[in-house]
């Protein structure tokens, strides 16, 4: 008889070989198009046998996200503890999303559209890993700029975050390096021109001299 | 399909048309651009999450010409960010504007409570900052020194 410790390690190895080979063939060829006979496949397992560890494709889907954001929370957490200051921190952590939505284009796009469809239980648990994750982006911006306030420094984080993922909505043919590169860029560029002061546009001075007069 | 839809996509069109030829100049075609866009996702924050569910479902035809009215959109934009910043390709522009439009579109995915007097600025100046940050050689240099002292 088999020992259960043995077991269950096979189990987990078994399980870590299946969320590994459906992440590669969901990024590659998308969600929808992959079977779960394909991921069956990829590891010589039949259906049945992999029904054994994940009951649906759906089930894997939520494996995989669950894994990507246990990487990502693991990997900021170990850039933020190399960084000297908080510069040095965004760079790391801009550098670090930014590779990350372009590995994960295809992923990142089946995140958004399955996200509202996952069972209550498991988008709830990874809405909160995400929060946390980007609670870590707060706590830097918050370090970058002080005189932002809660609300501000959020609402920052976000649209950083939206520039960052755009990878997965425009393909725009550059290779990857030079998408990283631009993107970089613009992400750290925006954390420091962010601010709330009025805008002080010709065009907006123009049209409030128009709307007086009307007035 | 959704004829509001449809009716809001041909008036952004419109609207952006009228800003590009009524411009003085690409800088301030960028701002007038960057204001517009974002007075619409700040309006339409609602329609637009559910718009881009809805855009998948589309019959082909709607889709096909929806998406040709999205495609003349995102030009006059890629058309504008090549004349301030005419040391991009045409590849890097478009990828720059599609970074800038996702960042306009951040307030539909998340609500931070920040009244629209703050919001608006905040995202106007982080998109035309982004904009002139643009640097493909970003990794070589460490952007990190961009920070102000």
């Amino acid at each position: 008889m088999k020992r259960p410790t043995q077991t269950r390690r096979r189990t987990s190895v078994r399980r870590q070989e299946l969320i590994a080979a459906a992440a590669r063939l969901f990024a590659s060829r998308g969600y929808y198009a992959v079977t779960v006979d394909d991921i069956g496949e990829a590891l010589g397992l039949s259906g049945p046998a992999l029904y054994r560890h994940f009951p649906s494709k759906e089930a894997l889907l939520v494996a995989v996200f669950d894994q990507v954001i246990e990487n990502q929370r693991d990997q900021i957490r170990g850039v933020l503890g190399e960084a000297s200051d908080p510069p040095a921190a965004l760079e790391a952590m801009v550098r670090l999303h930014v590779k990350f939505a372009v590995e994960q284009r295809e992923n990142m796009a089946v995140w958004r559209q399955e996200f509202h469809h996952l069972p209550d239980a498991d988008s709830w648990r990874l809405r909160r890993a995400q929060r946390l994750y980007v609670e870590e982006w707060v706590h830097v911006i918050h370090e970058l700029r002080p005189e932002l306030n809660d609300a501000g420094v959020r609402a920052l984080v976000h649209g950083v975050l939206g520039l960052l993922q755009s990878p997965s909505d425009f393909q725009s043919g550059l290779a990857d390096e030079g998408v990283i590169n631009l993107l970089m860029s613009m992400a750290v560029a925006a954390v420091f021109q962010a601010s709330t002061e009025p805008l002080d546009f010709p065009a907006l001075a123009a049209k409030s001299r128009s709307a007086a007069r009307t007035a | 399909m959704d004829a509001v839809f449809d009716r809001t996509i041909e008036r952004q069109l419109e609207e952006i048309t009228t800003i590009a030829n009524g411009a003085a100049d690409p800088a301030d075609a960028l701002q007038q651009m960057v204001l517009h866009h974002l007075g619409f996702a700040l309006d339409d924050r609602e329609h637009l999450a559910s718009w881009r569910e809805e855009f998948r479902t589309l019959p082909a035809e709607d889709a096909w010409r929806l998406r040709r009215m999205q495609r003349l959109y995102v030009e006059e934009w890629v058309q504008v960010v090549g004349e301030v910043r005419p040391d991009l390709s045409d590849a890097e522009a478009r990828a720059a504007v599609h970074a800038t439009l996702a960042l306009l579109h951040s307030p539909t995915e998340y609500k931070s409570g920040l009244p629209n007097d703050a919001l608006a600025p905040l995202l106007t100046s982080m998109a035309l900052g982004a904009l002139q940050g643009v640097d493909r050689d970003a990794l070589q240099r460490s952007v990190a020194t961009d920070a102000p002292q």
